[in-house]
């Protein structure tokens, strides 16, 4: 005979209670066992990492070798540091997203020119905060100039509704004006962390 | 009879003794396994995750518009309120990193940090370098991160605080911050 136990998320037991008598009758063993199952409730229900991702682009010569395409559009278009999340994400996960990148903008004509670029988490860019990061060449810059901007982003993006695996996660980049080109060059690295409490 | 047993943080056993055979069970194979299962447990929670909060303003057009306006002086002063955390235990430590947006209407330093008039600041502040005349009235993207360990406060409003010559600050979006509290077993 038997009985099933929860645990109760809001208790974090300070110690068990070991049964010291020589043979051991259940009502013993269900104290201390209630007890970890408490302990390892409270655990699920506060926040805990349930997939670390990681994308890196070395560059141990200082090449700046660039990485995936350049964007060359006013609307966002896709770098090459990018991930791919295995697992889904639940309602309510909070996924954190850092981004390291050094960030190349060129231009062919003189004028001021500045290129964003910002996260992508999923399939869409409508729903989240977007840490948006500019490199910026002045009016004095001459044709055909570029610049190179290290760029560190830090963003989240709460998730509203469940979202089936896999997950993609990019660094996007536009352009403001036309005839300009902004690109993702090494040493890159992006890393992402899913948070999760279940209730 | 019986004992208690908190559990060792430091030990995470590969392996769980388990009771096998038809035979009753005596209580040292039964505390043999239960005290492994409070290591792991204990282990598990040596630097639990209490907290994560996040918070922020959208700038989905690249408008950039501010939300906040602040006159600096020479003395740190709140300026925007970034969060309340509540629920705090002492030895807590209080990670915080944010991402926003700033512009000043004058040439001259501005320093800016996370703290609270009536609580003493976080553990690092963040310079703005002086601005150069071409770029002062520049957007300039500000990232700092800081950390706090509780001493005593069950709750803590964090705000970004400046200061520096008199001038006019914008805090602008976007704006990102999250805040995690980690508290150690």
């Amino acid at each position: 005979m038997s009985t099933t136990y929860a645990g109760k998320p809001a208790n974090f037991p300070d110690a068990i209670t070991i049964p010291a008598a020589d043979l051991v009758r259940a009502a013993s063993l269900a104290v201390p066992l209630e007890g970890l199952a408490d302990a390892t409730a409270n655990l699920v229900a506060g926040w805990h990492a349930v997939e670390i991702a990681h994308f890196a682009a070395d560059d141990p010569t200082s090449a700046h070798a660039q990485v995936g395409d350049e964007c060359t559009r006013a609307f966002l278009t896709d770098t090459g540091v990018a991930l791919t999340l295995a697992g889904g994400l639940l309602a309510g996960d909070v996924v954190e997203v850092e981004v390291v990148v050094q960030a190349v903008m060129t231009m062919p004509t003189t004028g001021t020119r500045r290129g964003f670029l910002q996260v992508r988490v999923g399939s869409t860019t409508s729903d989240k905060v977007i840490p948006e990061a500019t490199v910026y060449l002045p009016p004095a810059a001459p044709p055909g100039a570029s610049k190179a901007t290290d760029v560190a982003l830090h963003t989240y993006v709460p998730i509203a509704a469940d979202v089936a695996a896999p997950v993609d996660v990019a660094l996007q980049g536009r352009i403001e004006t036309d005839g300009t080109d902004i690109a993702a060059h090494a040493p890159a690295a992006l890393v992402v962390t899913v948070w999760r409490r279940t209730t | 009879m019986s004992d208690t047993y908190a559990g060792n943080p430091d030990n995470f056993p590969a392996t769980i003794p388990i009771p096998s055979g038809g035979d009753l069970v005596r209580a040292a194979d039964a505390a043999a396994s239960l005290k492994a299962l409070a290591d792991r447990t204990a282990s598990l929670a040596k630097c639990r995750l209490v907290s994560l909060t996040v918070a922020g303003v959208d700038d989905a057009t690249s408008g950039h518009a501010a939300t906040s306006t602040a006159t600096v002086t020479g003395s740190f002063a709140n300026v925007v309120k970034l969060v309340d955390l509540t629920g705090l235990l002492p030895g807590d430590v209080i990670e915080i990193a944010a991402t926003f947006w700033v512009k000043t209407d004058t040439n001259s330093p501005c320093y800016l940090r996370f703290g609270n008039t009536s609580a003493p600041a976080f553990g690092v502040n963040h310079c703005i370098p002086e601005q150069t005349v071409d770029e002062w009235s520049e957007n300039t993207e500000v990232r700092m991160r800081g950390y706090r360990v509780v001493s005593s406060e069950a709750a803590l409003s964090v705000y970004l605080q400046t200061r520096g010559d008199a001038m006019t600050l914008q805090v602008k979006k976007p704006q990102v911050v999250i805040v995690k509290v980690w508290r150690p077993l």
